[in-house]
């Protein structure tokens, strides 16, 4: 199962009903919705953490059905790894 | 010659000779720029241009050194032609002779363009209204230039037509202040709009079309260095026919509009970002449509003493910027 680590550097700000997020590592600047940062901020630079633990933390944190985020963020993993905002982590 | 004198005071020939001299150093704001040049007709549309502006020969320093050359060879005799040249580059083709100052102006915007990088330098034009700025940035369509222009007539300090530099250790913008380019329609419009407006030589034929320049009026140019704090964003579209419209729109638009189209966002790196991020936090933005200069203005007006006392309420709040960088 893939795991993931949010990229170091990553910048985020609320701007009205959206958000922006900056990366330091490749300079760019992305506007991104509230499901994609809610993953940028369960994940961490360390600890790789798998789309099913993300979805159960942020289930908890927001009292939702695991299934549930499962299926709203299953859209968010592809765009941000292509943005350069999360990474996947090899190995066990 | 005497420092500080106002360029409209000297004669030409004072001009001339300081153009083919030591240089003409002329305050700009965040910039000093020391002119040079031999091509004969930049002494009166510099004159023209820059008419309030105090002139000096007696600076030692200059952050841009711009020299105005007349080309040499044929090109003496056959279609007469003018060269730009700063630090012994030349970034651009050679223009026509009676394009002078359409030339330099172009050269010193792109090299405002590529330097200053202690300031987040958005492609905007800026004025400013007790103590606080309205910002348009410089989106296609917009009609920036002409908006500016009109604010500028009606009592609004002129900061800059062409460049929003938000100091980063302050979080004010800085007067960029050069002559207001106006182009094609929009030289009708503000003729019709200010018949008193302080406009300069119009050049026919420039590679932008026909090209008038507002001369910076005496209030303006005595506030090149007072700074502004931001007051609003502003994107104006004007559309014939349609009733002014002044609409609230998302932060995150106003974000788009500055950081996409400043010069050196992405050299800034996060700094620009969070510079961005705070700027289109600071104050309302909004889309302006009109397509009437007077109706806009009024609206505009009406409008400013809430974004000022908003403003203030902010800037009282907020940790004061004694030291580090803004945003904190």
């Amino acid at each position: 199962m893939a795991r993931f680590v949010r990229a170091p550097g990553v910048l985020k700000a609320s701007l009205g009903e959206g958000w922006v997020v900056f990366s330091s590592l490749s300079g760019e600047t992305h506007l991104v919705n509230g499901e994609s940062v809610a993953v940028l901020e369960a994940l961490s630079p360390e600890v790789p953490l798998s789309a099913c633990q993300v979805c159960e933390t942020l289930a908890h944190e927001y009292g939702l059905q695991v299934s549930e985020l499962e299926a709203t963020l299953a859209g968010s993993w592809g765009g941000l790894v292509e943005a350069g905002l999360i990474r996947t982590v090899a190995g066990p | 010659m005497a420092p500080g004198r106002a360029l409209a005071r000297l004669s030409l020939s004072e001009i001339e000779a300081a153009l083919g001299g030591q240089g003409l150093y002329l305050d700009v704001g965040l910039a000093m720029m020391r002119v040079r040049g031999n091509a004969r007709p930049l002494a009166v549309q510099l004159q023209s241009a820059y008419r309030h502006f105090a002139a000096s020969t007696e600076v030692t320093w200059a952050d841009l050194h711009l020299d105005i050359r007349r080309a040499g060879g044929l090109r003496r005799w056959v279609r007469p032609q003018v060269r730009f040249f700063c630090d012994g580059d030349e970034p651009f083709e050679p223009f026509r002779l009676d394009t002078a100052l359409p030339l330099l102006e172009w050269g010193a915007n792109f090299l405002i363009g590529r330097r200053f990088n202690n300031t987040l330098l958005l492609h905007a034009g800026v004025v400013e209204r007790d103590g606080f700025t309205l910002v348009m940035p410089a989106l296609p369509g917009s009609g920036k230039s002409t908006l500016t222009a009109a604010l500028s007539l009606r009592g609004w300090r002129l900061l800059s037509d062409e460049f929003g530099a938000l100091d980063l250790h302050t979080g004010s913008f800085s007067p960029v202040l050069k002559p207001v380019a106006l182009k094609n329609d929009s030289i009708g419009v503000i003729r019709r709009f200010a018949p008193e407006a302080e406009l300069g030589i119009e050049f026919p034929k420039t590679r932008k079309g026909r090209v008038v320049h507002l001369a910076p009026s005496r209030e303006s140019v005595a506030g090149l260095h007072r700074p502004a704090r931001p007051g609003a964003v502003l994107l104006p579209r004007w559309q014939a026919g349609t009733p002014t419209q002044l609409l609230d729109v998302q932060p995150q638009m106003a974000f788009s509009a500055l950081a996409f189209n400043a010069f050196n966002y992405p050299a800034l790196g996060a700094q620009g970002f969070k510079a961005a991020v705070a700027l289109s936090q600071a104050g309302p933005t909004w889309q302006l449509l009109y397509s009437d200069l007077d109706e806009a203005l009024d609206r505009l007006s009406r409008e400013w003493p809430a974004v000022v006392a908003r403003a203030r309420e902010r800037d009282s709040a907020a940790t004061p910027l004694s030291s580090g960088d803004w945003p904190p």
